[in-house]
């Protein structure tokens, strides 16, 4: 049994939210659409039907009036002839009396549930029938624990059956005692149930593993699953469902084999993310966001993910060529949810979590004895030979007092770094409420988020609030509205701490946090070259974002062309920011100038107005087409101003007041584009088992050069549902195989606006006496009329499979990408008087394969396990730059931006190290000149006995990963169910290298400035990880080490418990509680520092990654 | 009806929205050359960035000495000082075996040479465009004279400093790789013409706040460049044009910030 969804996403096309299951008892397929149909019907507002068919099927008829009515009808076409012919001619009849006509002489009857109608055949038996002797009744629900109208109970190998009710309730009489009985639901996995002695056999039935008739999102419109041509994946958002998530890429996470979602560790932070391979050098590698419809523009962070309905990546070229010349690194689209009700009820639902948040590891700092022996060492190595018991009379003069206040030197700070972390929590509520009647659907929502990083003065807030609401004001109007309210609030500059000089690592075990009066003390232990991480914070500083988002459309379905509709969508963004600080006297900032304020203010307008009309319609039973044709035009305007001023004479209204510093000044900016795009798809599935889709899309941006407003991107696919082939029939283990193929080629607009434009620049000129400047001017940039969007071309070949009655299922798919014309910058000759221009030159190639399975590996009572895989593959290879430039007939890699010629985007190209010169080496002579005892041995490639750069570096290794997989593992048992989620990034092969360099720290070789705990080379300690720390200050040539960063990481654990059933009593429809901890473990065997994922290691740099423990509530009521 | 109301919906709402964009853009926070150079007081704007250019880069920058990057180009001195910083880099200046186009001091002044001249072409090619507006053509004539001036300025140290360059003599609109050098009796000749164009028109030194250079300058220059040409009458009759002119005298005193400064040995080997 399939699930059909009128479920359209798109947000265009008038939506039946709400998932109508139409029932299917046979497997013959009762909907088919004849185009001969010669019945005509058209509804008035009132619920009366016109209609009028000669020697047409009853199902025919009542196929006609559900394509045009809101009426669904269902019934079983082996109880209830509707092959029949008939002639039926009638006016302004109301559903009922045409049935009445329809069926008139026929024992068959009908029930109605709102718009929709059941038929029965008295001979079959109906719900009401009571006169039997032995019977059973029941109740059959959802995996929601709501009713299941509709559903058939057969009893197997008959034709005796009924219909559960509204209320999901039926009942059967006169049935034999070793009766098994079938319930089967679209969209359900059936079951089979022995009647025995039960007289009551209550049933939940789950969602059928795959959906082969589900509908995705492919970006202007939607299109069945089994119909895709390219590499188009709806995240599976319901393993998350219930597990709260701070935003949605941290939901996406692991989901989707292809989207590279990173790590965040800040307060507020959404994790980076990415599609395939890296395709640029200069331009951004962000996919684009379409959201509702509609370019998105703000961050992940304003989106509440528990307003999200789904969420679809557009992987491949071809897909993403809709997009046309934003689409070259992939495009992910999102919709939010539409109204549903609870029984025709409104439905609320909260959702509310608080986590607490810790360091996923701390990092050690030097103590007392650790920092004394340290300060010797250094002492030491740099040429000083001191005692260690001596060593304290090269402290600083405050760490010199201290030390000496107590006997046993006693230190004054226990855990200074600690002083700056903090224990963070995530709090996130968010309440809605969502109806549906007839005409009307809507979901409005409220979120809050309130997050607290684990160092010092990290902090974030969100509100948002969401009304999506949807009318169908006549049967050929629909109008809606999707819209959100986003406020972030973040401190400015909210990572106090690290960096070198106020780094909080720094901080002696012997130091003085407060002066006498109580205030911070700037320089905590004598030197200036440690400021007091206190003394970094602003006394004032804000960074608020606010968003204002509204996506209007009307969709039209035109009544007399059959299949045709028009949607018009209007979207309109409003984006204000605010930032400011303020520095008062007790700041490193504020110090020197007498107080330094700062006050900036931005807004930009977007507009979007999207012009679609679609044309879907099958003829002849097989061939299907769908017609899409779009004419979009988006408008950009950007507003900024900034003031600031110095030198206050009274700090204490801050940014408030400005204008009383002595030094005030302004400046303000703008900036505007525009953006046309036409569009046109065409799909052609014939019979369902061969696709092809053609898309068409020219674009035209106005930041493009003169001579390249516009760009062309065409892109085809086909597919192939091989399953459906009468010679798969035998094959019975497999269900569904289907081949797919598409080329496509998608634009980067990476071009900013103005950029190619000729501009003039101005500064100031004093004549001889003049007190006042002149004011002057040049041309600063040279007009560039031949720039134009990065583009990228490429192929992807998939398959779809699911097998062992969709036990396992999932896709491979393999692509191929090259994109051209890569933003460089071209120096230019001095002669031209300009320094460069950007130019388009360059190829970079990108290849991989994408893994995504899903499997249910055991179903045994109540307990189920089931698991979802995905893995991914990249190679990237840069095969043009900028030519053959030295002349020598070979292309010309580029050294100093690590671009080279057949080699993938960040190749590592510099000295090898091999190992750690000793003591001995240096007895022995084989140590090479300018090297010492405790330096990293370089490789001297050409053996001329010295490294220099253009002879002896050489290829290391690739900073990019080898390969990524997440295998994600749900267990149910009856209303407990646990996920657990792995993932991981792979190196080995010298791919995924990083440096972790603390001994090249700004202050690895000073003693009077702490550090993390690190393990440096001493004559005593020669088996070191690291060079000695004089290192950074003496050695002539510096080797940096790779470290492979791979990890398999214990990413999430999960665990739910559905407590419906005891919160239906006080008239709670659901409740459940999951208690999740993210980032439990990791397995990084090469690593060294805080986290392989971030690439943080030892240095005064590395930020902490996050671990947090939540408790989750969802509530519907 | 319903059909009537229908399509006019349909089309008013397409009327109203589907006017063909023009994806031109206009600039919004700054100027534009086509708007920058239309009124003298814009092209004397234009002219005042390039003196900014050679006093911060020949004799010293406007603000605190300790600023001052003093190359050897118009300083009748061998060798100056040159900051403390940067010392041993402009040393490599006095090292000729080594000196290629890579040298930083080379590929510096080739930039900023031709960073005046074409500062300078763009004002003679927009004085005579129809966006120019002038109230009479002495003005027009003064402002082409003086960027013809600045112009042969920057070219005399060119010949004099590579010989032949290439000579680019309008403003550089476009992208261009395929330079050919000139002759430095090419790059002489047409210094002398700038400059008999500029001593025709520029004005006096008398009419003049001082930062601007005068008629006179331009006399002197053509002076010099007669010299290299071996034009020996036209440099005295050039010279003699400023000395007989009764504006100028030689300096007979130190001035400017340095006017008490007291030579205590060098500074450098």
């Amino acid at each position: 049994m399939k699930k059909k969804r009128w479920n359209l996403h798109g947000g265009r096309i008038p939506c039946m939210k709400q998932i109508l299951r139409i029932m299917k008892l046979t497997s013959v397929l009762l909907f088919a659409v004849f185009f001969q149909v010669s019945a005509t019907v058209f509804s008035q507002t009132n619920g009366k039907l016109n209609l009028k068919a000669e020697n047409e099927s009853i199902s025919n008829i009542l196929k006609t009036i559900e394509e045009q009515t809101e009426f669904r009808f269902l019934y079983n076409s082996n109880n209830i002839n509707v092959d029949r012919k008939t002639d039926i001619d009638c006016q302004s009849k109301n559903v009922e009396e045409v049935l009445q006509i329809l069926f008139a002489g026929t024992d068959v009857t009908y029930r109605s549930f709102n718009t929709n109608y059941v038929l029965f055949s008295e001979k079959s038996g109906s719900p009401a029938e009571t006169q039997q002797q032995r019977s059973v009744t029941g109740k059959v629900t959802d995996s929601t624990g709501g009713p299941l109208p509709g559903v058939s109970v057969i009893l197997k190998g008959t034709t005796i059956g009924v219909i559960t009710d509204f209320n999901g309730k039926y009942s059967l009489s006169n049935i034999p005692a070793n009766a098994i009985l079938q319930f089967s639901f679209v969209g359900m996995k059936g079951q089979e149930i022995a009647v025995g002695s039960k007289a009551l056999i209550n049933v939940t039935l789950e969602d059928a593993t795959i959906g082969i008739e589900e509908v995705v999102a492919i970006g202007y419109g939607t299109q069945k699953k089994q119909a895709v041509t390219g590499a188009v994946v709806t995240a599976d958002l319901g393993t998350y469902e219930k597990v709260p998530t701070n935003n949605v890429m941290e939901r996406l996470k692991g989901t989707v084999a292809g989207l590279n979602v990173g790590e965040a560790n800040t307060a507020g932070g959404v994790p980076g993310f990415t599609i395939r391979g890296q395709n640029s050098i200069a331009a951004s590698g962000t996919p684009l966001i379409v959201l509702d419809g509609s370019i998105f523009r703000g961050t992940m962070a304003d989106i509440s993910p528990s307003d999200i309905e789904s969420v679809t990546v557009l992987k491949d070229a071809s897909a993403a060529a809709v997009y046309g010349s934003r689409s070259s690194n992939g495009v992910i689209i999102i919709e939010t949810k539409k109204g549903t009700g609870l029984d025709g009820k409104p439905k609320f639902s909260l959702q509310s979590s608080y986590g607490v948040v810790n360091e996923l590891k701390p990092l050690e700092v030097y103590n007392a004895q650790g920092y004394m022996q340290r300060l010797n060492d250094i002492l030491n190595d740099n040429g000083t030979v001191v005692p260690l018991d001596q060593t304290s009379n090269y402290l600083q003069t405050i760490e010199k007092k201290n030390y000496d206040a107590t006997p046993d030197h006693q230190p004054t700070l226990v855990d200074p770094y600690g002083m700056f972390r903090q224990t963070g929590f995530n709090q996130n509520t968010s309440l809605s409420v969502s109806n549906r009647t007839d005409k009307m659907n809507y979901f409005m929502s409220g979120n809050y988020t309130s997050q607290k990083g684990v160092i010092l003065n990290d902090l974030f807030k969100h509100y948002s609030i969401r009304v999506n609401l949807e009318s169908k004001i006549t049967d050929w109007l629909t109008v809606g509205l999707k819209s959100y309210f986003s406020t972030r609030d973040y401190p400015q500059g909210r990572i106090y701490g690290t960096g070198s000089n106020t780094s909080s690592y720094a901080f002696s075990p012997y130091a003085d946090i407060y002066n006498a009066d109580g205030s911070y003390k700037q320089f905590p232990q004598t030197t200036t070259s440690f400021n007091s991480p206190y003394w970094a914070i602003a006394d004032d500083s804000y960074n608020k974002a606010y968003n204002l988002n509204g996506i209007f459309n009307a969709t039209v379905k035109v009544p007399w062309v059959k299949g045709l509709s028009y949607t018009a969508t209007y979207a309109h963004t409003l984006n204000f920011s605010e930032t400011g600080s303020f520095y008062g006297y007790q700041t490193i900032v504020g110090l020197p100038v007498n107080g330094q304020g700062t006050a900036n203010f931005g807004r930009s307008n977007t507009t979007m107005l999207d012009h679609l009309v679609k044309f879907s319609r099958t003829f002849a039973q097989k061939h299907n087409v769908d017609l899409t044709l779009l004419y979009s035009t988006e408008k950009y305007n950007g507003f900024n101003q900034s003031s600031s001023s110095k030198g206050f004479d009274n700090p204490q209204l801050g940014v408030y007041r400005l204008q009383a510093g002595q030094t005030p000044t302004v400046s303000t900016g703008g900036s505007e584009t525009k953006a046309v795009g036409q569009m046109a798809r065409l799909t052609y599935t014939f019979n369902d088992k061969y696709g092809i889709t053609g898309t068409y899309r020219r674009d035209g941006y106005s930041a493009f050069s003169a001579n390249k407003k516009y760009g062309d991107f065409p892109s085809v696919g086909v597919n192939w549902n091989i399953y459906k082939e009468s010679f798969m029939k035998n094959i019975s283990f497999l269900d569904v195989l289907t081949f797919r193929g598409s080329h496509g080629t998608n634009g980067n607009q990476s071009i900013s606006p103005y950029s190619t434009l000729a501009k003039v620049g101005n500064s100031y000129y004093y004549y001889q006496g003049d007190t006042n400047y002149t004011m002057t001017e040049y041309i600063s940039a040279l007009g560039n009329d031949n720039l134009g969007w990065e583009s990228r071309t490429g192929y992807n070949v998939g398959i779809d499979f699911s097998v062992l009655k969709h036990r396992i299922s999932g896709s491979i798919d393999m692509y191929s990408t090259k994109t051209n014309d890569l933003a460089f910058t071209l120096n230019l000759p001095g002669a031209s008087g300009f320094g460069s221009i950007t130019a388009n030159a360059g190829e970079i190639k990108n290849k991989g394969i994408e893994l995504n399975l899903s499997t249910l590996n055991m179903q045994k009572g109540m307990f189920q396990w089931t698991s979802d895989i995905a893995f991914s593959l990249n190679r990237n290879k840069v095969s043009h730059l900028l030519g053959d430039t030295n002349g020598d007939g070979i292309e010309d890699d580029i050294v100093s931006s690590g671009l080279f010629i057949g080699k993938s985007l960040g190749t590592i190209y510099t000295y090898k190290v091999t190992g750690m010169y000793q003591q001995t080496d240096k007895d022995n002579g084989t140590i090479l000149n300018g090297f010492q005892p405790g330096y990293y041995q370089l490789q001297d490639v050409n053996t001329d006995g010295k490294i220099t750069s253009d002879q002896d570096r050489q290829f290391i290794g690739i900073s990019k990963e080898n390969f990524r997989w997440s295998f994600t593992n749900t267990f149910s048992y009856g209303k407990l169910s646990l996920l657990v989620y792995l993932n991981s990034i792979w190196g080995g092969n010298n791919y995924f290298l990083a440096t972790n360099t603390p001994y090249l720290d700004g202050y690895a070789n000073r003693g009077d400035l702490n550090h993390a705990v690190y393990d440096y080379w001493t004559p005593t300690n020669t088996g070191a990880e690291f060079p000695r720390p004089s290192y950074k200050d003496k050695a002539t040539f510096k080797g940096n080490k790779y470290y492979d960063r791979s990890f398999i990481r214990l990413q999430k654990i999960a665990l739910n418990y559905d407590l419906t059933k005891v919160a239906k009593k006080y008239g709670i429809q659901k409740l459940d509680l999951t208690l999740s901890a993210d980032n439990l473990g990791t397995y990084a065997p090469q690593w060294i520092g805080l986290d392989a994922s971030t690439a943080a290691g030892l240095t005064d740099n590395s930020i902490p990654s996050l671990r947090t423990v939540m408790l989750g509530l969802n509530i519907n009521f | 009806m319903k059909k009537i109301f229908f399509i006019s919906l349909v089309l008013a709402i397409i009327a109203t929205t589907s006017c063909k964009e023009s994806l031109t853009e206009v600039p919004k926070d700054f100027y534009t050359p086509e708007n920058s150079y239309t009124t003298k007081p814009q092209f004397e704007s234009a002219l005042a960035n390039i003196y900014l250019s050679v006093r911060t880069g020949i004799y010293c920058a406007p603000t605190a000495i300790g600023e001052r990057s003093v190359d050897l180009l118009g300083i009748d001195i061998d060798l100056a000082d040159c900051g403390t910083n940067s010392a041993a880099s402009k040393l490599q200046l006095f090292n000729w075996s080594t000196m290629n186009a890579d040298n930083s001091f080379v590929s510096k002044w080739w930039t900023q040479f031709y960073s005046w001249i074409s500062q300078a072409n763009a004002i003679i090619d927009r004085a005579d465009q129809p966006t120019a507006v002038w109230a009479s053509a002495a003005d027009k004539n003064a402002i082409v004279g003086e960027a013809k001036f600045l112009r042969a300025f920057a070219y005399h140290f060119m010949a004099n400093m590579w010989g032949g360059v290439p000579l680019v003599l309008h403003e550089t609109k476009a992208p261009k790789f395929d330079y050919v050098r000139a002759t430095q009796a090419e790059i002489f000749q047409q210094c002398k013409a700038d400059l008999t164009e500029a001593v025709k028109y520029m004005p006096t030194i008398d009419q003049l706040k001082g930062g601007r250079a005068p008629r006179e300058a331009a006399y002197q220059l053509l002076s010099e460049i007669n010299i290299s040409m071996k034009d020996y009458q036209g440099a005295i009759d050039a010279a003699t044009a400023v000395i007989n002119n009764g504006k100028s005298s030689l300096m007979t005193t130190k001035f400017g910030p340095w006017a008490s400064f007291k030579f205590a040995g060098y500074t450098h080997r």
